[in-house]
């Protein structure tokens, strides 16, 4: 049996107060970088996808479900022109970030 | 294992002392009096009495059910008379000197697995905890399992879905308590939506899961390890990330995959700060299909409830979930703990919890390195203690440090044993200051021993800085599980610039090992959560016409009030499985004319 947490607490304390003043490590973040959760109904929901997003380099996009599509795009223009796009386009797409959920331990 | 039985000597002992209140914890000592056999009487006869036993019976109109030594017998109430009665009666009569009900004692059950005592979230004695810090405890701070566990142990009958970073299936116990996916598909008691396969072992040997899901369902009294809140369970591992975290695509997967898959109970022992509709859809379609959530309050300290930091799923207003805040051993909130008056329902035991582990780790003390050229053992003096280093150049922890030799092509390595592990990964970190795209640091393996820059395969070059941070790596071993694996580590220089160099600290390999057999203390909402997951597991295997909603209740209104919990959660109450047994559900929409 072993204490993980200490060994964990060794290595924390060491990160904030190292020699010459070594600091915590940095936030990995509340999102995973150009990737989204994007819902769009429709049996063409897939194809207007790749139609609407195209020119920022479709490097996946995965069904989550009926509606749902996890997207990662080569190059991110932000969530905003992407939520611009979609309205342009009359259709209902709804986008939100691909969060990072951290264990509580 | 829970037994019951007319305890004739037991309860012979407690003629002379009534009760061994001092020896059981607070809350199992004001349990109330056991209840009578109803027809029977244990009599104590005086030293200088005469007359038989059986005459005495006789003259009351009983006879003797059995001598019990020379001044002892159980009577067997044949007169019609009220217990209280017949005590009256036997007390009157001249040859006895005590008498008292013959109590039916029902055995607490309490498992055979050797680290059971350290489990202080399931009976507190006020113990230690191997491997725990040091902490106050209040014995009977606990969950009441002993008593819940009279009721019932067994939560087969309830799938629990453990989203989480997956689950070692081979752990010893663990194995056997595993959701049976054969017939749907998933042989391997669950689904990776990382890996996209249907292996859910933690890949990246990363425990969290493991231990999550021994803390719902270590296979109780089996003599092995710990035993989880059930003793027995269906156990769903879903593998939603690795170490560094989920996503909310996996989040999303994996509970539609548990509930289309007949989870009943989702546990989630993370959270995020981000208000993401996509999640809350899934918990929504949870609570449309009558599953329940439970999930963990997280770990900032913070109130969920204060508009600033939220944390969710927690903060999800849907009435399904169960929001956790930890406690110590003293059913003080933890530290450490989230809280919320509004978004955390209960609280649950989540400081030194001892559960499954998914392999050994073996933590390196950095010496005994096979070494050439700068590379040196030592110990450095990061401000808050002294720590075993690997440094190159030997000079790194001095003040000012020196740097590295131009020219270097020098390389750190040690031998690992890693037969027969089914993933290993070696963990530390590093400090880097080289010449950019110049000078690097590598990483390199061997399966067959010797200098693994020579004999095996490079796995990672870094160059450049980490500046004034030092950077967690984790690498994945595959490839070197065996007798003789060497991993090390090289640093190569050219002849023009030299910098500060390079210290390794706090490495240690994780394994996930089959047929393993080991254990590890952590803290956190994390750990909280599934004592909440089991208790709910155990409630729904009682009481199978329970809903969702039910549950819940019997989760919250059983509980214990806390007051360390009072005006912080909303219930202020800790999860307690014996009252979330005994929980009944006033009734609704009943109306009575009083006249």
């Amino acid at each position: 049996m072993r204490c993980v947490r200490r060994l964990a607490c060794a290595l924390v304390l060491l990160a904030a107060g190292g020699a010459g003043g070594e600091g915590l490590a940095s936030d990995p973040g509340t999102y995973v970088p150009r990737e989204y959760i994007v819902t769009l109904a429709g049996a063409d929901a897939a194809e207007a996808l790749r139609a609407l997003y195209g020119e920022y380099g479709i490097e996946r996009l995965q069904p989550l479900g009926e509606t749902r599509f996890l997207l990662r795009l080569a190059r991110d223009p932000g969530i905003e022109t992407l939520r611009a796009a979609a309205e342009a386009s009359g259709r209902r797409v709804e986008l939100a970030r691909n969060y990072v959920y951290r264990y509580q331990r | 294992m829970t037994k019951v039985c007319t305890a004739v000597l037991l309860a012979l002992a407690l003629l002379v002392v009534p009760a061994r209140a001092g020896e059981r914890p607070a809350a199992i000592a004001n349990a109330p009096a056991p209840p009578p056999v109803p027809d029977e009487l244990l009599v104590r006869f005086k030293a200088e009495a005469t007359a038989a036993p059986a005459s005495v019976a006789q003259r009351l109109g009983d006879r003797l059910q059995r001598a019990l030594g020379a001044r002892y017998a159980v009577m067997k109430l044949e007169s019609g008379q009220t217990l209280a009665d017949a005590l009256a009666a036997y007390r009157a009569m001249p040859e006895v000197e005590a008498v008292q009900p013959n109590y039916r004692y029902r055995f607490l059950a309490v498992p055979n697995d050797p680290l059971y005592p350290q489990l202080w979230a399931l009976n507190n004695d006020g113990q230690p905890v191997e491997g725990g810090t040091l902490a106050a405890a209040i014995p009977g701070s606990d969950l009441d399992m002993e008593r819940g566990w009279d009721e019932i142990t067994d939560c087969t009958s309830v799938i629990v879905a453990v989203l989480d970073s997956g689950v070692n299936y081979l752990h010893q116990d663990i194995a056997g308590n595993l959701w049976d996916g054969s017939a749907a598909g998933f042989p391997l008691h669950g689904y990776d939506f990382l890996d996209d396969d249907n292996d859910p072992m933690p890949a990246d040997a990363f425990g969290h899961g493991t231990h999550v899901a021994a803390t719902i369902g270590a296979v109780g009294n089996n003599g092995i390890g710990v035993a989880g809140v059930c003793w027995r369970a269906q156990i769903m591992a879903l593998r939603i990330g690795d170490r560094r975290g989920a996503t909310t695509a996996r989040i999303v997967q994996a509970m539609q995959f548990a509930i289309e898959h007949g989870a009943r109970i989702i546990n989630l022992s993370l959270g995020g700060s981000e208000h993401d509709p996509a999640f809350e859809e899934e918990v929504e379609r949870a609570r449309r299909r009558g599953v329940l959530v439970v999930t963990a309050a997280g770990n900032e300290g913070a109130d969920n409830d204060d508009g600033a930091t939220p944390f969710y799923p927690c903060d999800f207003p849907q009435d399904n979930v169960v929001c956790t805040a930890a406690l110590d051993q003293s059913y003080n909130r933890a530290s450490f703990s989230n809280f919320g008056a509004v978004s955390v329902d209960v609280g649950a035991p989540g400081t030194n919890i001892l559960s499954a582990w998914p392999g050994r780790v073996r933590a390196d003390d950095l010496r005994g390195w096979v070494r050439t050229g700068g590379w040196t053992e030592t110990v450095c003096n990061f401000n808050l203690g002294r720590l075993p280093a690997l440094v190159n150049p030997a000079s790194w922890c001095a003040t000012p440090p020196g740097t590295y030799a131009a020219g270097a092509n020098d390389v750190a390595y040690k031998a690992f044993d890693l037969a027969g592990v089914r993933h290993a990964r070696a963990a530390f970190f590093r400090f880097l200051a080289t010449e950019p795209d110049v000078d690097f640091l590598g990483y390199a393996l061997s399966p067959v021993g010797g200098n693994p820059f020579a004999v095996g395969s490079l796995i990672a070059l870094h160059s450049g800085s980490t500046g004034t941070r030092p950077i967690e790596e984790s690498i994945d071993l595959h490839g070197c599980f065996t007798s003789t694996c060497t991993f090390g580590f090289r640093l190569q220089s050219n002849g023009a610039v030299a910098d500060r160099g390079v210290a390794i600290v706090g490495l240690r390999i994780d394994t996930v090992e089959p047929n393993a057999n080991a254990y590890a203390v952590l803290q956190g909402t994390s750990m909280a959560a599934p004592h909440v997951a089991g208790v709910a597991a155990l409630v729904w295997a009682y009481n199978p016409r329970y809903t969702s909603a039910d549950v819940r209740a019997a989760l919250i209104e059983g509980g214990e009030p806390v007051g360390a919990l009072a005006g912080i959660t909303a219930s202020g109450r800790a999860v307690n499985a014996f009252g979330a047994l005994q929980y009944i559900a006033p009734p609704a929409g009943v109306a009575a004319a009083v006249r």
